[in-house]
């Protein structure tokens, strides 16, 4: 009677929680869910995605999974360890789960911090699942098709010269055949030599020779110094697309100086070993690649990373700024990163780009676009860059 | 034609022909770029060039660039971290508080890591944010090459172990023995390293501790001694002084502590609110006697009289007892009435400061303030200051017993080279049974001791410092110890016995000893080292005036000694002084920027010479550069001839500081050269003066000058880049004097009247400006509705005192190079910014203006209409801009600018190797004190003050990440340059004008405002504020009579 009783006590009492809960996340303000955002790519994205297992298990649906046990996920939280010592089952059947391994504790989160959290990691679903599009990235041109239209022109100069060939031939034949004579190769080169002689041709080869040397000429000065494609090997076979890409790790995870600081840093070892203290071996080269890492961290021996993206000493640029007040895609200028198995640069970094950029752009303010380009404000000054 | 008003240098004033010729030209035309190269010892460089060369280098270029456009650029490495620290952001600088040797309070900026660059702490009363330009250079002390990189034994370096073990033993042998042990040092006002000095000398029958100053103020310590019972020397409180009298002091340049002075100085310098008044009666000119309203030229051996027949005057107009028998001495103007006059109507809040190292003197001085009733408003004895605590009798007494000394530790003192008894300690030394020194940098008594453990830089030590009674701060490293060097504080702790870390015996010192008020130790520990300085309570009242008359007397009787009211012609009094930029060599002799920062008075660089007073330039004919024998009591030295203004009649002198042969290569750039078999310059003067009466005394008297044939040149930049042109005159009419349009000044009696002279000056010029237009409507946008910010920068004439702080802030700022004097001499000096120094009136006493001149970012920039490739051209936020990189170097822009502030870089003046001096731009470990923010300039291109725009963009971007957004602007005032965050007094003010309510903005609405050259129409968006003097008509009329009997003197001399 008295569990009949409470059950229709509870059940409305539940609807009510419910419907608060779901309306607080509802009115969950942008700067909750930012908050959140900026908490799970700190502290959570190293172990967890949104969707899919990483070391441990995926954050999405777990709001609802401990929608009724809110404590023992706050506990869980802030102190899984002391919660799996003290026998807490359902803490040691999650550790069991995931191969033992603890998930460090984070006892300064507040209870609204953690809702914050799970609150985002619902509603990013929704922005994740869009497909990242590059704003202003182009195509990179590689080598083996300017090469392959280099051949191309041979091959239509070659049969060309063929065609003259044989028409020098045909043209002698006809002679011969007409006067009654042997057709005779040094007929055939006299008669090539004669068509090729011909002033128009001759004018007309020097002219596309020209106008090619010098559209090839241009274009390459242009591009002195821009190394648009660069793709050096590095000392480690690093996968951005397995670390980017398929598990979504957030580029700001390792790359944290890009919000405060003029570079974006290649994260220090001690970053890689978040996850790889763990993680031994990887989908695509095994252990040996991540052996390096530890051996790095291990020996305290700085890894040297072939530097990709080289801006000349006389330009500055600052990241912080593109990106926070900007407001800028890392894609915008990197390409898609999380794309690429081994990182190339994807645009050329010069100035010609740079100030392309600027003439469309428009700034933000307070996060919106304005009708203002950084033209406008003054973003095409000398001494905005060089200095 | 006409004579200028204000000149920088008498060739302007006397309009020499090589002046005039070298004003026609903006580059010099005599010395050829092949000359200057062939002179070098380097061929490699050699331009000397035919056709053949010229192919030669035409067919490598051509095939060099095809090359270059072929070839991949150069494999980069990124190395990060294994473990970043967390408070490192590559690319963001981190601060921290600090103190520097000579006890001043900065912040310093590192990056990376590595400190680049200092700045005055502005929670410190005693640097408000300002800081020196020796101390603004220090940080470059660090990179030294020069540095000592490990423990030395004799001449060869060892390891810490062996020395400690061997100075312990033979410390111990001398304990066993009850043997005498003396540390000899600088200045010790780090309270922690005193106890562990004391502690340490405790442990030994027969310790004592001697420290001793090379420029010394042990007379102004001793007076107080006498008189208060405290040896120490006041604060000083120029704030709250209304009337200031001083004798010799330069206390704005180089007395104790300028930056402090100087701040408070100018408090009561504003014509507008409070004006104080300030009589300077002294010997050489100095950079307080320029900003004096009233300055009188006074020889030495006059000084003692006067002061005398002051402290008269005072007590006959308080009633009380005069001294008697005092010879009568008058100066201009009824001068010392008029002072006495002041100093009384303002007693309590008046001030008279002696400069000179004299315990009569300083006595004497002491008891007219006493009688004036100023100690506890102006000055304060209950909480003293400690920057100088050396005593001269200490030292001498030290060298009397030398030769019984059984250990003599020198820690921060180099006695054999800049005390008066250098030759006893160069003679002992080598013979004591154990000599050690705890030099940072090698220096010549290091040189003849046994061991040397070098010390750290004060950047890579931990530490405190007490400045006054009531002012302490911290010491911490900024960098991990570059060489393997140990701190002195710590050796001495080891030697003692101690295995305890200096670090924590410092933190249980401040525990002991102030941490007072309860609570964590940590908390307060952590707090007062993020903060750097710590202010424990006033103390009031302690000290008591307790001086007998009959002391007062024989102080009296001493100071009329070698009194004569009329001096002998051709007999001089030989003054030792200490430049602004040197001050006593010790930190400074081997620090370029200082070297090349041309002295605020005579504008000379990396010398020492001669300054003779421009009477005896007339009398005699010797003009700068010729070299003269001085005699003096059995010394002779030769030395370059400077003609100094203002100097008093019958006074020589020259700069300490020089001659160092140990302190380091650049030190031994400055030494002169030898020239006929003579040392020419570079001369150390230390060993010239003589302990008097208980104190050194740094002038003496009886000094003869023989001209000799040789001549040696002097790095002489006060004509560079003159604004002066000589052709103008013709185009603007006889009476046209362009030097008005440069310099405004006013007096105060005359500034303050509604229908006065400047009142009625500044509605002409209202009326002019109606007249002016402009051609370009486009950069003058409507401050109100405009979006951009448009930075301008006033600077008030007022305010400045030639310092020249800010020339080191903006070199370090801006990594601008030092080129050496070879090339100044050529009129090739880089500095971005310039101080001017103008002279006015009568060139025995003239009046100086301090003007600093850097680009003045005009709106009608000339520069930039001239320039073929666009490489300078205006911004939006009002700035001319300087694109390196587009610079071709046609120099036109330079031609063009009527201000010349364009420099143009000759030469790859950071790695040129030896062509012009091997500074520390040609050494790894020098390189690393640049600002990696700002491009280092190639050959060939144009460079010039950026309003340090890279402060600029980092001020903005922290506004617009806080605001979220690209409208943000910085605060006003947040936003500062280097030379205005450096400068002590505020004389420069910086902001963004578009805003009606930012401080620059109001002062460009100041009637004081103009900017120079007006007429030209350059729309500068650098303004001036004129220069007030505290005087009154009836002394302007005085000061314009001896203009013109001047004007008529010269004009007399002209014709002979």
């Amino acid at each position: 009677m008295i569990y009949t009783a409470s059950r229709y006590i509870l059940i409305p009492l539940y609807l009510v929680s419910f419907l608060f809960l779901g309306t607080s996340v509802l009115q969950a303000q942008e700067a909750d869910l930012k908050e959140g955002e900026t908490i799970f790519k700190q502290r959570c994205s190293s172990c967890h995605r949104v969707e899919g297992t990483l070391i441990g298990p995926q954050l999405l649906g777990v709001s609802a999974k401990y929608a009724s046990d809110r404590e023992w996920l706050y506990n869980w939280v802030r102190n899984s360890p002391a919660l799996i010592q003290s026998g807490d089952e359902k803490a040691v059947a999650l550790y069991e789960q995931y191969n033992k391994q603890l998930m460090s504790p984070h006892p300064d989160l507040e209870d609204q911090q953690i809702e914050n959290i799970l609150a985002w990691v619902e509603e990013s679903v929704v922005v994740t699942k869009q497909p990242v599009t590059p704003e202003g990235g182009q195509p990179v041109i590689s080598p083996s098709i300017y090469y392959a239209v280099l051949g191309l022109v041979g091959l239509l100069v070659l049969i060309s010269l063929l065609l003259i060939v044989i028409t020098a031939f045909l043209v002698t034949a006809v002679q011969s055949k007409e006067q009654q004579e042997e057709v005779t190769i040094a007929d055939v080169w006299a008669r090539t030599k004669m068509i090729l002689g011909n002033k128009f041709v001759i004018t007309a080869i020097a002219a596309i020779a020209l106008m090619g040397g010098t559209v090839k000429f241009v274009t390459d000065a242009r591009a002195i110094g821009l190394h648009q494609g660069y793709m050096p090997e590095q000392p480690i076979k690093f996968s951005h697309k397995l670390h980017a890409g398929t598990h979504q790790i957030q580029c700001e995870y390792c790359h944290s100086g890009v919000t405060k600081s003029k570079n974006a840093w290649i994260p220090s070892v001690n970053v890689c070993m978040n996850c790889h203290k763990y993680i031994e071996q990887g989908p695509q080269y095994g252990k040996d690649e991540i052996a390096k890492v530890r051996a790095a961290y291990d020996n305290n021996e700085p890894i040297e990373w072939v530097r990709i993206h080289n801006l000349p000493d006389h330009a500055y640029f600052n990241h912080a700024q593109h990106v926070v007040v900007g407001g800028q895609q890392c894609q915008t200028c990197h390409g898609p990163v999380e794309e690429m198995e081994v990182v190339y640069q994807y645009t050329t970094l010069g100035m010609g780009w740079c100030i392309e950029c600027h003439r469309e752009t428009k700034v933000k303010d307070l996060g919106k676009e304005t009708d203002f380009t950084v033209e406008d404000m003054g973003g095409l000054d000398c001494m905005r860059c060089h200095y | 034609m006409k004579k200028p008003t204000y000149w920088r240098g008498l060739e302007e004033l006397e309009q020499s022909p090589e002046f005039l010729e070298q004003a026609k030209n903006e580059f010099p035309t005599d010395i050829s770029l092949d000359e200057a190269l062939s002179q070098a010892s380097d061929d490699s460089l050699d331009f000397s060039s035919n056709r053949r060369d010229f192919l030669k280098v035409l067919g490598f270029g051509i095939s060099a660039a095809t090359l270059a456009a072929c070839v991949e650029g150069p494999v980069k490495k990124a190395i990060p971290y294994v473990n970043k620290p967390d408070d490192i952001i590559p690319g963001v600088a981190n601060w921290y508080a600090s103190t520097t040797s000579s006890g001043v309070p900065v912040l310093v900026k590192t990056r990376e890591g590595r400190p680049i660059k200092l700045e005055g702490n502005p929670d410190s009363p005693i640097t408000k944010g300002g800081l020196s330009a020796i101390d603004q250079a220090s940080v470059l002390n660090l990179y030294d090459d020069d540095r000592l990189k490990s423990p030395m034994k004799g001449e060869n370096s060892a390891d810490w172990e062996t020395v400690d073990k061997e100075i312990a033993t033979k410390l111990a042998a001398i304990k066993a023995n009850g043997g005498k042990v003396r540390i000899l040092s600088g200045t010790v006002n780090s309270p922690s390293t005193q106890q562990i000095i004391d502690d340490f000398l405790a442990g030994f029958e027969d310790g004592a501790h001697v420290s001793y100053d090379p420029v010394s103020t042990s007379a102004l310590n001793k007076a107080h001694e006498a008189a208060f019972g405290v040896k120490a020397a006041p604060s000083y409180h120029f704030d709250q002084a209304e009337v200031i009298v001083g004798f010799s002091c330069d206390f704005l340049g180089a007395w104790l502590s300028p930056v402090e002075f100087a701040a408070d100085y100018m408090v009561n310098r504003n014509p507008d609110g409070k004006m104080s008044r300030h009589y300077q009666f002294e010997s050489l000119l100095t950079n307080t006697g320029a900003k004096a309203d009233l300055r009188f030229p006074l020889n030495p051996s006059q000084e003692g009289v006067a002061i005398l027949n002051l402290y008269n005057k005072v007590a006959a107009k308080l009633g009380q007892p005069t001294i008697p028998s005092v010879p009568a001495y008058s100066v201009a103007m009824n001068g010392l009435d008029k002072a006495a006059e002041d100093l009384v109507a303002a007693a309590g809040k008046s001030l008279v400061v002696c400069g000179t190292n004299n315990v009569g003197s300083q006595t004497v001085v002491a008891a007219i303030n006493q009688m004036l009733n100023n100690y506890g408003t102006t000055l304060d004895i209950n909480n003293p200051a400690y920057y100088q605590k050396g005593d001269d009798e200490a030292l001498q007494s030290l060298a009397n017993e030398l030769g019984s000394v059984d250990a003599l530790i020198v820690y921060g003192a180099n006695p054999a080279f800049d005390s008066a008894f250098g030759s006893t300690f160069a003679e002992k030394i080598p013979g004591l049974g154990l000599s050690v020194s705890l030099a940072y940098k090698g220096d010549e008594t290091s040189a003849l001791c046994q061991y040397t453990c070098p010390d750290h830089h004060y950047l890579e030590s931990w530490g405190d410092v007490q400045q006054k009674g009531n002012h302490l701060s911290l010491v911490q490293p900024t960098i991990h110890p570059i060489f393997d060097t140990r701190q002195a504080a710590q050796t001495l702790l080891k030697w003692s016995g101690s295995t305890e870390t200096y670090h924590s015996y410092l933190k249980n010192y401040w525990e002991t000893n102030y941490f007072t008020q309860g609570g964590d130790f940590r908390t307060f520990w952590n707090e007062t080292l993020r903060k750097g300085i710590f202010l424990p309570a006033n103390t009031s009242g302690t000290a008591s005036y307790q001086l007998a008359d009959e002391n007062l007397l024989s102080a009296a009787n001493g100071m009329k000694q070698g009194f004569s009211e009329n001096p002998v012609d051709g007999e001089f009094d030989l003054v030792f002084y200490e430049k602004v930029s040197i001050r006593d060599g010790k930190t400074s002799a081997n620090n370029p920027w200082l070297q090349e920062m041309p002295d605020p008075i005579t504008k000379a660089v990396w010398d020492n010479y001669l300054t003779i007073p421009y009477d005896y330039h007339k009398k005699s004919g010797l003009k700068n550069n010729d070299v003269v024998k001085v005699t003096f009591g059995g010394n002779e030295v030769y030395m370059p001839v400077l003609v100094q203004t203002g100097q008093a009649k019958n006074t020589l002198a020259i700069a300490v500081g020089y001659g160092s042969t140990k302190a380091g290569k650049t030190a031994r750039r400055a030494n002169g050269e030898v020239l006929g078999g003579q040392q020419v310059a570079g001369t150390n003067a230390y060993p010239f003066t003589t302990l008097q009466n208980g104190a050194v005394s740094y002038s003496v008297s009886g000094a003869k000058v023989d001209k000799t044939a040789l001549n040696y040149a002097i790095g002489l930049t006060q004509t560079f880049n003159t604004l002066y042109d000589p052709n103008i005159g013709e185009r603007f009419g006889a009476d046209f004097d362009r030097s008005e349009h440069i310099i405004q000044e006013a007096n105060y009696e005359d500034y303050k009247k509604s229908n006065g002279h400047y009142a009625t000056f500044l509605k002409e010029k209202a009326e002019h400006r109606k007249h002016l237009v402009t051609l370009w409507d486009s950069h003058f946008e409507d401050p109100e509705t405009s979006r951009f910010i448009h930075w301008k920068m006033a600077i008030d004439l007022n305010k400045c005192t030639g310092c020249g702080s800010c020339i080191v802030a903006c070199q370090a700022e801006n990594n601008v190079p030092v080129v050496g004097k070879k090339e100044i001499l050529t009129r090739r000096e880089m500095a971005w910014i310039r101080l001017d120094r103008y002279y006015s009136g009568n060139p025995d006493n003239p009046d100086v203006v301090f003007q600093p001149m850097m680009c003045q970012h005009c709106d009608n920039a000339p520069c930039e209409t001239v320039c073929p490739v666009l490489a300078t051209v205006h911004s939006h936020e009002g700035i001319n801009q300087m694109a390196y990189n587009r610079c071709v170097g046609t120099r036109y822009c330079a031609n063009n600018c009527p201000y010349k502030v364009r420099r143009f870089n000759w030469f790859n003046y950071y790695n040129s190797e030896s062509k012009f001096g091997d500074f520390y731009t040609h050494s790894e470990l020098g390189r690393l004190v640049m600002n990696p923010d700002v491009t280092v300039r190639f050959r060939g291109v144009m460079e010039k003050c950026s309003f340090c725009v890279q402060r600029l963009q980092e001020s903005k971007l922290k506004a617009k990440i806080a605001a979220n957004s690209t409208y943000a602007k910085p605060e006003d005032g947040k936003v500062q340059t280097a030379c205005q965050q450096s400068c002590p007094t505020g004389a420069i003010v910086f902001g963004d004008f578009n805003d009606p309510n930012s401080e620059v903005s109001k002062l460009f609405r100041d009637k004081r405002s103009y900017t120079v050259l007006e007429d030209v129409k350059t729309l500068p968006s650098v303004g001036y504020m004129t220069l007030v003097r505290n005087r009154s008509d009836e002394e302007v009329e005085f000061k314009h009579e001896e203009r013109q009997a001047a004007r008529s003197y010269l004009a007399e001399s002209d014709t002979h």
